[in-house]
């Protein structure tokens, strides 16, 4: 059995060593112990001392090469042993990339890379783009003065706030335990400072508020009538406006499908029976819509995709997270099922039911509400056959789902009793046409209507 | 522009400065017949002869304390300690002797010296050998304390140091000696102390590290960009002064700031800088001042054990992403 | 000792220089005859002036041993003991003198014991020399008690000072030692030559020329102080001088001194660095690392031990292991002397021995110059560890009025002539008392001067 000699490391810093001269000849016996070579360190000339018994078969490098710590430097085994393996492992790693290990070698103390996640997070976006850079975040009361606790802001926040003259009283902070931050103070000093509290009513009037397309200002008619007054809250700003700023910069148009969901329903059936037995999640059958969508997308790119107007990019995502309309009380919210195309129904189930129990619990993180790719909403449950949402941006799309209906069908020429359900599909112009569109709502119906294709 | 090893630019500083001055002489253990322990030396010898490259025997305080003698009596000598270890048993000299004559004489002596050698961890070499120096020296005023990470800051601010009249501790790396990289070969290349560079620009988050670190800090920006965001990373080149308008103003501008320092926590240079900037930069801060350090602990020997005392990119990049709220 | 040419020269001819080795090699001829002579070994027969002056050895001996003498001298394998290098740097450069290379030349061949030294030292007692002999000149001597009795009444007058409390810190005396200081600079090429000792400085500054008003006025903290108010008590420095200071770190400053005797050595002058340090700073590595460099740097140096009897409140002989002080620079194979420092004729004559003989030969030296202290090691220090009577009976060796009697029992000057001397001194340190009360203390901005050179310096505010 050869025994390959590489390049040893001879002292704490060193990382190429030139073999400086050959003590022994091919062909030499060599014993344990015996000296091969010398080796030039960075600190000094060593002995390179033989660990095996055998004959010096191969020197593979020669005098005043140099080659890095690991690399085959001779073969020492039996006469006449075939070494070619051996030497051809060394001349994969040799010569050519000797030069690239060196360089990489002196970075001190390289990190292993983590494979880079195509995780293209649009929420994350940085500044340069304050709208893309926008997330809704879950607001967190930062206490009041009235009620004796101490706003917590950030320093940054604090003099922003003053330079605009936004009471932070006024402010949910977004940051760790509540804490506002610089940019829940831009997104107040956006949407506009709210009336005054009454104790300011004395300063001079404030200059009214540009209008813009965000933020329309109306006239209020002189005999306004009575009313109950309620502080617009972070969430309800936030979804003005961004749903104010999809519908103003996207060009919606919706495409209709009436999808035969009869066999859909008899399978989640099936399975909701097993799941049962199997003490597992059952399924609601709106994870049967959000399956089918995931997988759907992955066919139809432009439909999993983002318009990026101040990138000059669309940007067509590489994996599928599906965000879920959730009603809750003070709104709504859009919890991310991520990768669903490559998880299961039931993990879709369970990970779904955990979302939004927790988004009306007030309970996501951010990250559990950001970054979805599509987004489907499903109003079915109160009765709604049909309808057309507004696109969650950056999406290029929007599925709005209606109720599941008993209704009177016609089936080789007869007419029979058959379920059905309406989806509707918004589109932004700008990234799907009505083609692009309409293929993608095929696909959707395909799977829902021939649901086996969903467990495989 | 040549590529050079650390360990060959700061040898070019030396040489350079030494054709140019004969009252510079460098005196250290193993800097001559060895060619330096860790051969930054190498040659020097050869081509200054035994009067002024000089060895010594493992005797630091006694040679740190010549030097401070040769420097209150008119010579620039570059004192080398093999590693900034072993200058605790000379460090009555670095840190009593060497910045307070100047001080104590009233401006009658100045000690224009160089101490030169090796700083903080390098591998698994238990924590006698693994200690940090920067922090410590930097406390005590009359002392300037240099730490580059690449090699043409290393050049240039060596030079600088040997013609700097003030005393001046330089602290090097065992891990950086090998690191090649362009370094100017321009005549009396020279850069201030003093000054910080901003190595790369970002709006995001500010990232100050110096030496080892340094070269964290650029890892963790290319993967913080891999994440959509832009890191400011900033070298400050030099500990003392600390060029603290450059960080400031990075601040102002990222409003986020991440400090790496291989040292251990307590009172360190990223202690100084947190400071520093609450200080100056206060109202610009949307988040608080994190950093990346060695533990309170020695450092220790098992290879495990090391890799989690080191500061890493992983690290840098989570406490990133803690100051952008994106976590 | 190694070199033995500068032992040829030196006043014994065997001072403080050890005989390498045990005997003689085996192959040595006529050694019976040379050991009943007296010479036992090969250092001890290098001196011998004429062979043939021994008794029992003829011409064709003496000739058959100077020509194995010089054999053997060519041949340092049969050498037993190792030799010192003689350092690179004394040389022109590495090209030059590169012969020895950097590879160990010491012998493992143990040889048959036992290995016996004889080691001599110098001494130089108090009331052997006269001025004459040294070459003072009748004023010369005037002037030497002069600086004495400045010392002394600068130094009485600190006290006064302290407890009025113009004086803060730490105020150590010196009174007592006065000779040891003007011996040593009258021996020296003041302005040229240097000088670095310890804390208990204000001896030494005085001595050296450092006028009573900038060192008064350093211990008041006004800004017309040596240091501007900076330094104190324990850092009186004088560029001009080459007093390169007061230092307060015990021991820390003997690096500095042979850092300075280099730098006077690398730049090729003649001059030499007298460095000062107590008994007790013997005890600090600092002297070991210190002596050891300015040994094989052969630096020009003497080491001055002023042994006060106590290190602050430790006697020396509690102190020590070998509390012979003056022997421990024999480790380093140093010339080593031993001096009373209550005669400022033995102390002068011993520095200038050890500077012309030695320090300016590049050897470096060591002398021990015992004296004593006759105030506590501080101001604040009652010295209730002194035995009865022992003060009073170390004061009737006193070195000022030993002066004082030589120069009236040799008719230099008269009683009166002292008194006026005395009066003098007593002036000039109040007409400092005067000057250091009526100047200002520093600019507060002054805190930020001289600590770096760089004018700008970005403090941290």
């Amino acid at each position: 059995m050869a025994t390959p000699i590489e390049m040893p490391k001879l002292s704490d810093t060193m990382e190429e060593g030139v073999l400086s001269a050959w003590l022994m000849d091919e062909g030499d016996q060599v014993s344990s112990g015996d000296i091969l070579a010398q080796v030039e360190t960075d600190k000094a000339t060593m002995d390179l001392e033989a660990f095996d018994e055998g004959v010096l078969l191969k020197k593979v490098i020669g005098e005043g090469d140099s080659v890095p710590i690991g690399q085959l430097i001779a073969v020492i085994g039996e006469e006449g042993e075939d070494i070619s393996d051996l030497l051809d492992e060394g001349d994969d790693d040799g010569a050519a990339d000797a030069e690239a290990a060196v360089e990489d070698a002196t970075e001190p103390e390289p990190e292993p890379e983590e494979e880079p996640a195509p995780e293209v997070d649009v929420a994350d976006e940085p500044a340069g783009d304050g709208q893309l850079r926008e997330r809704t975040p879950e607001p967190v009361p930062a206490g009041t003065d009235a009620e004796g606790r101490r706003i917590k802001a950030s320093p940054l926040a604090r003099r922003i706030a003053q330079e605009h003259d936004v009471d932070l009283a006024r402010v949910d902070g977004s940051g760790p335990e509540g804490r506002i931050v610089r940019r829940d103070v831009e997104a107040r000093i956006e949407e506009g400072e709210p009336a005054p509290p009454p104790e300011r009513e004395e300063r001079a009037p404030e200059p009214a508020p540009q209008p813009t397309a965000e933020a329309p200002t109306y006239e209020l008619p002189d005999d306004e009538a009575p009313y109950a007054s309620e502080d617009i809250s972070q969430m309800r700003k936030t979804i003005a406006r961004r749903l104010a700023q999809s519908k103003y910069s996207a060009p919606h148009f919706y495409l209709t499908v009436d999808i035969d969901v009869e066999d859909a329903v008899a399978l989640r059936e099936d399975l909701n029976e097993l799941a049962e037995e199997q003490g597992r999640a059952k399924i609601s059958f709106n994870d049967l819509i959000t399956k089918s969508c995931a997988l759907a997308l992955k066919d139809h790119p432009y439909v999993n995709a983002a318009y990026l107007p101040d990138e000059g990019e669309i940007r067509k995502y590489n994996r599928v997270h599906m965000g879920i309309a959730v009603a809750i009380d003070e709104g709504l919210i859009t919890p991310v099922v991520r990768d669903a195309d490559r998880k299961g129904l039931t993990e879709i189930a369970r990970e779904t039911r955990e979302l939004a129990e927790r988004a009306r619990s007030r309970d996501l993180e951010p990250e559990e509400f950001e970054g979805a790719t599509f987004t489907t909403s499903n109003l079915g449950m109160f009765g709604i056959e049909e309808f057309t949402a507004i696109i969650n941006p950056p999406n290029s799309a929007i599925l709005a789902i209606g109720e599941i209906r008993d209704t009177p069908v016609v089936e080789d020429g007869e007419v029979v009793p058959g379920k059905r359900m309406k989806v509707t599909l918004s589109c932004d112009h700008r990234v799907v046409d009505g083609a692009t569109g309409a293929q993608f709502l095929d696909s959707v119906r395909s799977y829902l209507e021939e649901p086996m294709n969903l467990l495989l | 522009m040549a590529t050079l090893q650390f360990r060959e630019a700061l040898r070019a500083a030396m040489t350079e400065e030494m054709e140019r001055d004969d009252d510079i002489f460098l005196i250290g253990e193993e800097v001559a017949e060895y060619d330096g322990a860790y051969k930054v030396s190498k040659g020097m010898l050869d081509q200054f002869g035994s009067r002024r490259v000089i060895d010594s025997p493992i005797s630091e305080l006694g040679f740190a304390g010549l030097g401070i003698g040769a420097a209150m009596n008119g010579l620039r000598p570059i004192v080398e300690f093999m590693t900034f270890n072993f200058s605790f048993v000379a460090f009555d000299q670095v840190i009593n002797n060497a910045p307070n004559m100047q001080y104590m004489s009233g401006g009658q002596f100045t000690v224009p010296i160089v101490f030169r050698g090796p700083n903080g961890a390098a591998g698994q070499l238990g924590a006698t050998h693994s200690n940090s120096t920067e922090a410590l020296y930097s406390t005590f005023p009359g002392l300037k304390v240099v730490a580059p990470s690449i090699p043409d800051d290393g050049k240039g601010l060596l030079k600088t140091a040997i013609r700097d009249d003030d005393p001046v501790v330089f602290l090097e790396s065992e891990l950086m000696y090998g690191m090649k990289d362009e370094v100017s070969d321009a005549e009396d290349y020279t850069i201030p102390i003093g000054s910080a560079r901003v190595a790369r620009e970002g709006d995001d988050v500010t990232l100050v590290a110096h030496s080892k670190s340094y070269h964290i800090a650029m890892d963790a920006a290319d993967e913080l960009e891999e994440r959509g965001y832009e890191a400011e990373v900033i070298d400050p080149r030099t500990i003392k002064p600390l060029d603290i308008e450059t960080i400031v103003e990075s601040v102002v501008k990222t409003n986020r700031l991440v400090v790496i320092d291989e040292s251990n926590p307590f009172a360190s240079v990223a202690s100084e800088v947190t400071h520093q900037v609450q200080d100056r930069a206060f109202d610009y801060l949307d988040a608080p001042i994190l950093r990346v350090t060695a533990p309170d602990t020695p450092a220790p020997y098992a290879p495990n054990l090391m890799d989690a005392y080191m500061p890493g990119v992983d690290e840098t990049v989570d406490k990133c992403l803690q100051v952008l709220y994106a976590k | 000792m190694a070199d033995d040419s500068l032992a040829s020269e030196s006043a014994s001819g065997l001072n403080g220089s050890s005989d390498e080795g045990a005997g003689f090699p085996d192959d040595f001829p006529h050694t019976a005859r040379l050991k009943q002579a007296g010479v036992t070994t090969l250092d001890g027969l290098r001196d011998v002036d004429s062979l043939e002056d021994l008794k029992g050895i003829g011409p064709t001996y003496a000739k058959e041993i100077a020509e194995a003498l010089e054999r053997y001298d060519a041949d340092e394998s049969g050498d037993t003991a190792t030799k010192k290098r003689s350092s690179p740097l004394s040389g022109d450069g590495a090209a030059e003198d590169e012969p020895e290379g950097p590879w160990t030349q010491q012998s493992i061949d143990i040889p048959e014991g036992p290995i016996e030294e004889t080691v001599s030292f110098d001494t130089y007692p108090a009331g052997q020399f006269s001025h004459d002999e040294l070459g003072f000149s009748d004023d010369e001597v005037v002037d030497l008690l002069r600086s004495m009795l400045l010392q002394r009444r600068f130094e009485n007058r600190c006290r006064q000072m302290y407890q009025r409390q113009k004086i803060s810190g730490f105020l150590h005396l010196y009174i007592g030692q006065e000779a040891v200081s003007t011996g040593s600079v009258s021996a020296v090429d003041l302005g040229d030559d240097s000088i670095i000792t310890a804390y208990r400085d204000h001896g030494m500054g005085l001595a050296m020329g450092m006028t009573p008003e900038e060192c008064m006025g350093e211990l008041f903290g006004k800004s017309t102080g040596c240091s501007k108010g900076k330094g104190g008590s324990m850092h009186f420095f004088d560029a001009e001088k080459r007093m390169m200071g007061g230092h307060a770190i015990v021991g820390a400053h003997l690096p500095l001194g042979a850092g300075i005797a280099f730098a006077h050595k690398y730049r090729g002058e003649d001059n030499v660095c007298l460095c000062f340090f107590g008994d007790g700073a013997m005890h600090q590595g600092a002297f070991r690392e210190a002596c050891n460099l300015a040994g094989i740097y052969e630096l020009p140096i003497v080491f001055i031990c002023e042994n006060n009897q106590y290190a602050m409140g430790t006697a020396v002989d509690r102190a020590f292991s070998k509390p012979d002080l003056f022997k421990h620079g024999y480790n380093f194979d140093f010339p080593c002397s031993l001096a009373s420092g209550m005669d400022v004729f033995s102390v002068n004559k011993a520095v200038s021995d050890h500077v012309e003989n030695y320090a300016r030969k590049g050897q470096p030296s060591m002398l021990e110059v015992r004296t004593y202290r006759y105030q506590g090691h501080s101001i604040t220090d009652p010295a209730e560890y002194r035995a009865a009577n022992e003060l009073d009976q170390r004061k009737s060796e006193d070195a000022i009025a030993r002066l004082q009697q030589y120069i009236v029992d040799r008719g230099i000057a008269t009683d009166g002539d002292i008194d006026a001397i005395d009066e003098e001194a007593e002036q000039k340190v109040v007409d400092a008392i005067d000057a250091a009360d009526a100047a200002p203390f520093p600019d507060e901005e002054a805190i930020y001067d001289d600590v770096y050179t760089q004018e700008d310096y970005p403090f941290i505010a």
